[in-house]
């Protein structure tokens, strides 16, 4: 049935004016299309369907109401203090039983949507973890690389932690990553303007189009500016790498196809590399179209858990 | 300690109006997969199939106090159809202000409409329960408004158990939907 046909049957009958032969019509096309067991669930993923049924629960749950009626002061106060001390204990008991984690382990991309209905698409080997309830105060901690469209709601900042770094956000799209293979923290701004902190301090605010590069290491942060649909290469199905280190190269490719990378020679971790491929590539295609690029052998153990690397690389 | 998975669905529901949350949970791990899928089939969106699973448990729960549900998958079987409707009408309705960037007419009433309407069917089909002789003596009285007389006529019964009959048939009714006014019935 045409789609209009379909809406315009719905419309008659709730408004009382569909004939016997109309509704007959639209509860033929219901039940005529459909069996249920033929119909599969375009995803079999248990985190999402935790998540649905957090936020359907989210939305049961009455929302607390506070009636204040010719408060003393001083019981006001007491209040405030309690309050205070409440927030300190939920802060403390971090991982209660309100604490929700979604982890994507490797090969493939898992697309998360929050109760305040921002959209994260987590890239291999990622943890995301927020508190509920969310909505009021839009907090995640992520431990990887997660894109995300944070669904606009000025009164409620979206905050992510990550790497030692804090990014603040009003409504925006926004890349950010911290794998332990990295050397630092980087945030991407597709969309909008987020702010990024570190214990405490401001680093910057960024605009579209620029990124904030963290250095582990010298503690110091620099903003340049960079080709977003290079940064957006992953969440759209693609392992690109541009002008990235060997090392780089080999943690993306250890999360996306969870082996161990070991290099036997180390002047190859330095060889800089460009290259995009499709992320349905096997791991001995993406191999070897490197080791036909530079100085480099790679082998495989039989479990095919573990690759080494070695050669001059690009010496 | 209740073991909430191992419940028939009857104790879930007793369980459930008393605001028990593990029931609530319980059905939903029984019934989601199901009502997603149907959701999904009918709409081929997974944020709309994601909707239809949210507006049937959050009308059950809603109406937990309100209706007495005899059989939880009949109950379902009717809200999910309806949610699938509301939704596309919502969905339908957001394509619309889209289009015409805000310019749409407003109309919120057709949901509204939808869900008296899904009440009704649930109703109809508390009816369809009832024994023969009592279902066809309400549907003359209700449907085709015949007097106690006329329909004591017709199928050769005392008008005193005509009146008995609708008196039954009504009872039935008022228990399944206790706090809701006789809108539909009065």
């Amino acid at each position: 049935m045409e789609q209009t046909r379909l809406y315009s049957l719905i419309r008659k009958l709730a408004d009382d004016e569909a004939t016997p032969e109309e509704v007959q019509e639209l509860h033929e096309w219901y039940h005529s299309v459909y069996a249920v067991g033929d119909v599969e669930w375009p995803s079999e993923d248990p985190a999402e369907e935790e998540l649905l049924r957090q936020r359907i629960w989210a939305q049961l749950r009455p929302r607390p109401r506070f009636r204040v009626v010719r408060m003393v002061a001083r019981v006001a106060a007491c209040l405030v203090l309690l309050a205070g001390v409440f927030l300190v204990w939920r802060y403390m008991g971090n991982k209660g039983p309100d604490q929700i984690t979604v982890y994507n382990p490797w090969g493939k991309i898992l697309q998360v949507t929050l109760p305040d209905s921002s959209h994260v698409w987590l890239n291999a080997a990622t943890t995301l973890r927020y508190k509920r309830p969310f909505g009021s105060y839009r907090e995640l901690y992520l431990d990887g690389e997660g894109y995300f469209d944070v669904a606009e709601d000025p009164a409620h900042p979206f905050v992510v932690h990550a790497g030692g770094l804090t990014t603040t956000v009003l409504g925006t799209r926004f890349d950010m990553r911290s794998f332990d293979t990295d050397p630092g923290t980087t945030v991407t701004v597709i969309r909008g303007k987020v702010q990024v902190d570190n214990a405490g301090k401001v680093l910057d605010q960024l605009t579209p189009a620029r990124q904030l590069q963290w250095d582990d290491h010298t503690r110091q942060s620099r903003t340049v500016s960079v080709d977003t649909t290079e940064i957006m290469a992953w969440q759209q199905g693609q392992l690109r790498f541009d002008y990235e280190r060997m090392e780089t190269i080999a943690g993306t490719l250890s999360r996306w196809y969870n082996v161990k990378i070991l290099f036997k020679d180390s002047t190859l971790r330095n060889c800089r590399l460009m290259g995009s491929f499709d992320n349905k590539i096997t791991l001995p295609q993406i191999l070897t179209i490197i080791s036909n690029t530079i100085d480099m052998q790679w082998a495989m153990d039989d479990k095919k858990r573990i690759v080494i690397l070695s050669g001059k690389g690009c010496q | 300690m209740t073991n909430y998975a191992a419940l028939e669905d009857g104790h879930l529901l007793a369980s459930l109006q008393k605001g028990d949350e593990k029931a609530f949970n319980a059905i939903y791990h029984r019934h989601w997969q199901k009502l997603v899928a149907i959701g999904y089939y009918h709409t081929r969106n997974k944020q709309m199939a994601e909707d239809v699973v949210s507006d049937v448990l959050m009308g059950l729960w809603h109406k937990r106090h309100e209706l007495e549900i005899r059989s939880l998958s009949a109950y379902l079987g009717t809200a999910v159809k309806y949610a699938v409707f509301k939704v596309m009408v919502r969905h339908q309705r957001r394509e619309d202000i889209l289009q015409t960037q805000g310019r749409a007419e407003p109309d919120d009433e057709t949901e509204k409409k939808l869900e008296a309407r899904f009440l009704r069917e649930f109703l109809d089909g508390v009816v369809e329960t009832l024994p023969e002789k009592t279902r066809l003596v309400f549907r003359y009285s209700r449907e085709d408004q015949l007097s106690v007389t006329e329909i004591a006529g017709r199928m050769d019964l005392s008008p005193k158990s005509v009146e008995y009959h609708i008196t039954k048939a009504l009872k039935a009714l008022k228990d399944s939907i206790r706090k809701f006014n006789n809108i539909f019935f009065s």
